[in-house]
């Protein structure tokens, strides 16, 4: 019966991010729109400065995924402000399953917007490798459940609303844009080279890229590994947080 | 002996990191199926006793135990129990009333068999059954709180935690709302702790009430047993006479050519009258007999609210 009801936990709080999503027009819109100014801006755009649209295709999935997955996390703040946080706080469920119910909508949520991008990109000219989707699906869950978990667990600290952009402006974007989303690490100087070494997106990025295209990565196991430890610390990091919260 | 309290709380104290010491040792007992009311201005340490006893914050001092099961130690057993409606909204507005009540259901284990029966039913108590599909963004401030209402007893708690169900409504809405949980506790003989700062409403429907202020129970008793114990029922007599104290009438004073008579008991009020209807040859006569208002301002030596409501006036007759 207990397990049942976390279950039932995961399940209603995955849902629950559909519904929103679902709802929400500025989102869909958003994310139907964002996708198409990113492969003209970077894959087009800076085809001219060497950049080619194999290359940025798999980071523009990857910062779509972090993006929205992030703002999935953060919206803990959003249930705060409104009130509903109240209501999964004293629910007789384990705050973990809300956690994870929340991630695997953020997940699902990364994924339907991946394939949308995937076959725009295939519009605009992309070639990729087909058989990789399959492993491409899982490396851009995995990046989706990283940012998700960094997300929740900025967010279960800091209560107020403001905090918000400063989450995103100053965690978010610095990891993806020193990733290697966007940075050529083959051209890029040492240093930056070094920082993308760092930080545990360019993991999953590798991993994705090389599913992808066959390219810009030496292990692909390594890459699984390196992002699959970083999901777990990170989900069991933003767990204990939300645990912690009291309102 | 006696059936076990419902709700027991011993010198219960919280104090916040920022230093400040919003409950300050308080204690109380809750009956089964009693309704039990917090009475108090903002500030007093209502929500804070209110979010303790819901687990939603820990104690710094003392113990509360709600059905046999320790609030600070099995929050998660208590959490089965308990059913809350917050002083603010705790819905989430981009779902259906229904869809908030589902989500509710699910998380409180209602098996599949019986959860769909049990939505309807607590709609139907609140009167929400025809507007179930709607969103609840689309609903008004009174709407929203009675889909609280009915969220707050889906799982069949054996208490209910009301804080300040009526805030911030208008009168109208407030008597419905009140109508409701009046309805609830008849149909589901639910225990009900309530915390407000409406004197009228808490003397209407609380059989007990604890008037807290600044973190401390200042008096604990039914509405009546704290009006007699601390205030006293004053006549109004216009008289040409001078009226002399006797053994039931406390004081007398003269006022604007009006003579004021404080009762010593207000359960003899009525034989005080009929004392100085039959001596005293009476032009006029009132009573105003005190409320929760003036207990509370003979307790604390302030008003509750800043807008002071007017004192009721008992208007019997009018002798000329």
């Amino acid at each position: 019966m207990k397990d049942n009801r976390e279950l039932q936990s995961i399940y209603v709080s995955w849902k629950r991010v559909m519904i929103r999503l679902s709802r929400s027009k500025g989102r869909l819109f958003g994310t139907m729109f964002q996708p198409v100014l990113f492969l003209i801006t970077f894959g087009l755009g800076f085809r001219k400065v060497g950049g080619n649209l194999e290359f940025v295709l798999p980071g523009i999935l990857a910062m779509n995924a972090i993006m929205s997955s992030a703002m999935a996390g953060i919206s803990v703040i959003w249930d705060r402000e409104f009130g509903f946080l109240k209501e999964i706080l004293i629910a007789p469920v384990s705050r973990a399953s809300a956690v994870i119910g929340r991630s695997l909508g953020a997940i699902t949520t990364a994924l339907i917007q991946g394939i949308w991008i995937g076959f725009l990109g295939i519009l605009f000219g992309a070639k990729i490798n087909y058989l990789g989707i399959i492993p491409a699906f899982v490396f851009l869950s995995l990046i989706s459940a990283l940012s998700v978990g960094i997300g929740l667990a900025f967010s279960s600290k800091l209560s107020d609303f403001e905090s918000f952009q400063i989450i995103h402006n100053l965690i978010i974007m610095p990891l993806i844009f020193l990733s290697s989303a966007f940075i050529d690490v083959s051209t890029a100087p040492k240093w930056l080279v070094f920082i993308t070494k760092v930080n545990p997106f360019s993991y999953g990025i590798n991993g994705l890229r090389y599913s992808l295209t066959g390219t810009g990565t030496v292990n692909v196991f390594f890459d699984f590994g390196v992002i699959s430890l970083f999901v777990i610390l990170a989900t069991i990091i933003s767990i204990r947080l939300f645990e912690k919260i009291e309102v | 002996m006696t059936e076990a309290p419902i709700v027991f709380v011993k010198n219960l104290k919280k104090k916040y990191k920022d230093g400040t010491m919003a409950v300050k040792g308080i204690s109380f007992k809750i009956k089964k199926g009693e309704i039990f009311g917090f009475l108090g201005p903002n500030g007093a340490g209502k929500t804070t006793t209110i979010k303790i006893l819901t687990t939603l914050l820990k104690p710094t001092e003392g113990k509360a135990i709600i059905s046999g099961v320790d609030v600070e130690e099995q929050s998660h057993k208590v959490r089965q129990k308990i059913g809350v409606v917050f002083q603010t909204p705790a819905l989430d507005s981009k779902l259906t009333a229904w869809e908030n009540l589902d989500f509710h259901a699910r998380l409180y284990g209602i098996p599949s068999t019986r959860r769909d029966k049990r939505i309807k039913q607590v709609l139907k108590l609140v009167g929400l059954n025809k507007i179930s599909k709607k969103l609840v963004e689309k609903f008004s401030g009174g709407m929203k709180r009675r889909l609280e209402l009915a969220r707050g007893l889906m799982h069949n708690p054996e208490i209910l935690f009301l804080d300040e169900p009526t805030l911030g409504l208008d009168v109208q809405t407030r008597n419905k709302i009140w109508e409701y949980i009046m309805k609830i506790k008849k149909d589901e003989n639910m225990t009900i702790f309530l915390t407000t700062h409406y004197m009228e409403e808490a003397e209407k429907v609380c059989e007990r009430i604890a008037i807290i202020d600044e973190g401390k129970i200042l008096k604990m008793g039914t509405p009546q047993e704290l009006i007699d114990a601390s205030c006293h029922g004053i006549i109004t007599v216009k008289t040409k006479n001078k009226i002399k104290k006797s053994s039931n009438i406390l004081n007398v004073k003269k006022m604007n050519g009006k003579t004021l008579i404080k009762v010593k008991d207000n359960k003899k009020i009525t034989k005080v009258i009929s004392e100085i209807m039959k001596k005293y040859e009476v032009e006029e006569i009132s009573i105003s007999k005190p409320s929760l208002e003036d207990v509370f301002l003979n307790l604390t030596g302030k008003s509750i609210r800043d807008d002071k409501p007017q004192k009721r006036k008992l208007r019997i007759g009018r002798f000329r």
